[in-house]
């Protein structure tokens, strides 16, 4: 069992190329995911790469998507009167 | 739930007793997915006043059509009740911004709600390189990119959303990261990283 885990761990860098990414968004099974993990951790350029697109992913996150506390609350009123509006609409 | 999602349920229970099902599946389902309905419709439409009409509408719709809905994934129920909203809308408006690869648009500036100790100025620098690299993709990889890391969803979800084969989600996704990383690692940001 042992010796199957260290099999599956081995994965070349171009192998973890091509689905990092997936990898980083949670896409890939969770075989896949062991085995690019376990890369991530003994290669030193796969690892800072997955690290730039962490980065990269965070800093798109952060971008303005415009989903702030006041467009919470006005859509949350809205909400609140479409339940109004409608029941006493019919 | 959260408190502000209680309020919302309780103002809306005490005076709804028509429907009380409803009014509780719309609160159950729909409103906890606000945030998402929103970010994916400012990532459909890029501007903010499009998107919070396009939810608003969503949401009507939403509404209407509870009874018939299963319980049964209402973040995609939800997601196919705006794609068609807006459908609808592009129709009877404009051009949608999705549908029309030449037109071209400043997006709106971005206003990052982050605050705190680590967002400090390398991130605020990282983020303005970031954003600068994401408007020189193509307006397809930034639907992409802005579905599933602004808007938080699945490859499947975005997939949907947009009408496209999930590999094309992929591949406008992978395709416009990597451009950004290029773009990034060439004002010197990532030095020694790429």
């Amino acid at each position: 069992m042992g010796f199957r885990t260290r099999r599956e761990a081995k994965i070349g860098c171009m192998e973890v190329a091509l689905v990092l990414q997936a990898y980083l968004d949670g896409e890939v099974d969770e075989t896949v995911a062991r085995r690019v993990g376990a890369h991530l951790e003994i290669c030193r350029r796969c690892g800072m790469k997955a690290d730039t697109y962490r980065l990269i992913k965070a800093a798109l996150a952060r971008g303005g998507t415009g989903w702030d506390d006041l467009t919470r609350r006005r859509l949350q009123d809205f909400a609140h009167r479409v339940g109004l509006d409608q029941d006493s609409g019919t | 739930m959260s408190q502000g999602t209680a309020g919302i349920v309780g103002a809306v229970a005490v005076k709804v007793t028509a429907s009380p099902e409803r009014v509780e599946g719309f609160d159950r389902y729909v409103v906890p997915e606000l945030g998402t309905l929103y970010r994916v419709a400012f990532a459909i439409t890029r501007d903010h006043a499009e998107a919070e009409d396009l939810v608003q509408d969503t949401l009507v719709r939403a509404f209407r059509g509870l009874d018939g809905f299963d319980g049964e994934h209402p973040r995609a129920w939800l997601l196919t009740i705006l794609r068609n909203t807006h459908v609808s809308r592009h129709r009877r408006r404009r051009p949608g911004l999705l549908d029309d690869p030449d037109r071209i648009e400043e997006l709106v500036g971005p206003t990052s709600t982050e605050s705190g100790p680590e967002f400090d100025a390398t991130a605020a620098v990282l983020d303005a390189n970031v954003e600068k690299a994401f408007l020189s993709l193509t307006l397809d990889q930034q639907a992409a990119i802005r579905l599933v890391d602004m808007g938080g969803l699945s490859y499947q979800e975005a997939a949907d959303v947009l009408g496209v084969p999930i590999g094309t989600v992929m591949s406008r996704l992978h395709r416009g990261r990597k451009r950004i990383k290029r773009k990034v690692a060439g004002s010197g940001q990532f030095a020694g990283r790429l």
